[in-house]
């Protein structure tokens, strides 16, 4: 990539006009108006109203710079995003209602791990597992399976643990934090520190071989009052053992923590929001809401390098995306022939089968047709699988599929053609035919409208209800992937405060099988009183290739100024952010 | 009075500060961005300019001037959306030819993946820097990224991606 980069720095050789003098006065015109004034040239106009968008956007980013500084425990992230799939992964209980439960309070750690539909809560020895599932957000425990007590009877935080896991939740992602709100309590809970560093990046930074890895202390253990979470052990260096621990955190936290730490000795920088080592055995790492600490024990020696190398590698690639699914089915179809796509992202791999047998060979096509994957006649495994393509192009099989065509012969000895991958789930009630039928360029919108019935006023922000009317009959169902802009009058989209922000609650009325399918989308647009351009505004809901908009809707245009008149909140002061950090230099 | 006088003269001389660190990186960015000249003196000059206004306001000048300035520029581009580039938009010389095709190379992106591009590969942000610079997520300016260079590929050559 480093050609890339070359190839942009012919930029370098163009010489910068210097526009100090003219950005200085025009600001003093900015300051004075306290507006931009009418008599501006229209492409400054629509500077302007791009500007306003920008400076909204801003301060929404600035809000939640201030939040996750403050004292809430919760890990305050500008958007939380409310949670679709989290197969594949496992987290460590961190707070209950903002009281940490990992220093020495509880026997043993809590965690939660979700593998193949199926979760398990565990304490120690208790656990609980069962099926789950996630709809918009929503978490809920669908079948308890097992539920095994082995200790002396669960403290007062293990039973508001399992109880919450049993209960419907609704679980955002705060950051790198997911959170579980049931209502009564609020829990936090960070990624497994186990899954931060593979053996193999513990083996590669230390120069020897890692033995043993897993959660400390072992189940049914009392967890100590300090100690890491999970440990690596690696019996042939002088380090003969290298702990993970973690916990979720804030910047004023971290930043007195380093202030206690006396013996701290090494400010680190490239590492993280920021860090340091610690007495040369531990790298501290403030990053994405969390403090990840990586300590030897028995070190013999000094090894800066390795804490360093350590803590890199726990901060490459730990990033788990539960906004995007890790495995998401696709259909494709032609000449009366079918075939079933499935694609994963953890680990990256796709399967694939095809009506005939054996399987058809196939190529993955873009649009624009060049050929990504091919699977030729050597695919005769019912269904063929391929661990080996690029997680890139997993997640972006999965995030938008519409990119991508399968080129294959249906009947060897007919012509080749081009099938379209229909998703499961997302548009459809089956497959074959019938997925054909719901495609996602067949469903078609009917008009728009914005209701009136707007949620009671509040101190800052307001939703907007918007009914859709499908122009086609059951069985085509919209799960998902429907969403909504709103621009100004001068064509300049409101930047919303991401989807998380947006979306309250959708749901689709029940199918009569007679009339129309009916869609009801309510979506909560937080800090919507602001100033906006001039002129009618435009609602558009997109699903696929498919736009629909209704313009000049009198609600959205009055709603701020003449209904509600909500006042602008009242921010107080955010701490700097990162570009600028507060902390004061270490010794 | 006079203390005004003094507060407007501490903050421009912060804000000067930060132009002349930032100016030459993020102008360069914002061509690379527009493919115009013109567009990318207006987009930083805005940009600065509601900055300047905003003085204390703003907590993080360096960062706040480039995501506004990118905000700006992008909201140009829509209203510019079907218009090629200029035919001489930079500067004569002998590099034109060279800066012009990456220029022209990058228009065949998407608003939102050249801003990735650019602000990844040649402004040298990291990940998350950019998804918080373009209000997105790490994840999606991967995805940003990956169809980018994709399309590069094809257009610059696999050489050169």
């Amino acid at each position: 990539m480093s050609d890339l980069k070359d190839r942009l720095g012919v930029v370098e050789r163009v010489p910068v006009p210097d526009l100090w003098e003219r950005a200085a006065a025009r600001s003093e015109v900015v300051r004075l108006e306290g507006r931009v004034p009418e008599s501006m040239p229209p492409r400054r106009q629509r500077l302007t109203a791009a500007l306003v968008a920008a400076v909204v956007a801003i301060g929404g980013f600035v809000f939640a710079v201030q939040a996750f500084g403050g004292h809430d425990p919760r890990p305050a992230d500008p958007s939380p995003a409310p949670v679709s799939h989290l197969d594949g992964t496992s987290w460590v209980l961190m707070t209950i209602d903002g009281e940490s439960v990992v220093r020495g309070t509880e026997r043993s750690w809590m965690t939660l791990a979700f593998r193949n539909g199926e979760y398990t809560a565990r304490s120690g020895c208790d656990h609980i597992s069962g099926s789950y599932e996630i709809d918009r957000g929503s978490l809920r425990s669908t079948n308890l399976g097992e539920s095994v007590s082995c200790g002396p009877g669960p403290s007062t935080n293990e039973d508001t643990f399992f109880n919450a896991v049993a209960m419907r939740s609704e679980a955002t992602m705060h950051g790198a934090t997911l959170m579980l709100d049931v209502g009564e309590h609020q829990l936090s809970f960070v990624q497994d520190p186990c899954s931060l560093l593979t053996p193999d990046e513990v083996s590669a930074a230390v120069g020897g071989a890692v033995e043993a890895s897993g959660l400390v202390p072992p189940n049914g253990m009392k967890a100590p009052s300090f100690g890491p979470v999970c440990s690596f052990d690696v019996p042939t260096t002088p380090f003969t053992s290298v702990g993970v621990d973690i916990e979720t955190s804030t910047p004023q936290r971290f930043e007195s923590d380093a202030a206690a730490d006396e013996a701290n000795f090494m400010d680190v920088a490239g590492i993280g929001e920021r860090a340091y080592i610690s007495a040369m055995n531990a790298i501290v790492i403030f990053d994405d809401g969390r403090t990840i600490e990586i300590g030897f024990q028995h070190v013999a020696e000094s090894a800066v390098p390795v804490l360093e190398a350590l803590g890199r590698a726990a901060l490459d690639g730990v990033g788990v995306d539960v906004t995007l699914p890790s495995f998401q089915r696709f259909f494709f179809r032609a000449g009366g022939v079918g075939g079933v796509f499935e694609v994963a992202t953890r680990p990256p791999g796709v399967c694939y089968s095809t009506q005939s047998s054996p399987s058809r060979p196939i190529d993955v096509v873009t649009i624009s047709g060049d050929v990504v994957l091919t699977y030729g006649s050597n695919a005769t495994a019912e269904p063929f699988c391929d661990r080996s393509i690029d997680g890139d192009l997993a997640r972006d099989l999965i995030n938008d599929a519409s990119d991508y065509r399968i080129a294959w012969k249906p009947d060897p000895a007919g012509r080749r053609q081009i099938s379209t991958l229909v998703a499961q789930g997302r548009v459809g009630l089956g497959h074959g035919d019938e997925a054909e039928a719901c495609s996602p360029t067949s469903l078609r919108f009917g008009p728009v409208e914005v209701g009136e019935e707007a949620i009671p006023p509040r101190p800052h922000g307001t939703a907007v209800v918007v009914h859709v009317r499908s122009a086609q009959r059951a069985p085509c169902a919209v799960r998902g992937g429907l969403t909504i802009s709103i621009l100004d009058g001068e064509g300049v989209e409101v930047p919303l405060l991401g989807d998380a922000a947006l979306e309250l609650n959708r749901r689709l009325a029940e199918q009569t099988g007679s009339g129309p399918n009916s869609l009801t989308a309510v979506w909560r647009i937080a800090d919507w009183c602001r100033p906006l351009g001039a002129g009618p505004h435009r609602i558009e809901l997109r699903y696929e290739g498919n736009v629909v908009s209704r313009t000049s809707a009198p609600f959205l245009d009055t709603l701020c100024t003449e209904q509600h008149n909500f006042a602008a909140p009242t921010l107080p002061r955010p701490p700097e952010g990162r570009y600028s950090p507060s902390v004061a230099p270490l010794p | 009075m006079e203390e005004d006088a003094r507060v407007r003269t501490s903050q421009r001389t912060t804000w000067e500060d930060v132009y002349r660190t930032e100016a030459p990186r993020l102008w360069r960015s914002l061509l690379l961005l527009t493919g115009d000249g013109e567009m990318a003196s207006d987009a930083m000059a805005e940009a600065f300019a509601q900055g300047i206004a905003r003085g204390d306001d703003v907590r993080s000048p360096g960062a706040w001037v480039w995501k506004a300035a990118f905000a700006i520029a992008r909201g140009e581009l829509a209203d510019h959306r079907a218009a090629d580039l200029s035919p001489n938009p930079i500067v004569p010389g002998s590099d034109i030819d060279e800066v012009l095709d990456v220029l022209k190379a990058l228009h065949s992106l998407s608003p939102m993946q050249r801003s990735a591009v650019v602000l990844h590969y040649f402004a040298g942000y990291t990940l998350r820097e950019v998804a918080a610079l373009l209000g997105s997520t790490r994840s999606a300016v991967g995805v940003h990224l990956f169809r980018a260079r994709s399309a590069l590929r094809r257009s610059l050559g696999e050489d050169h991606v």
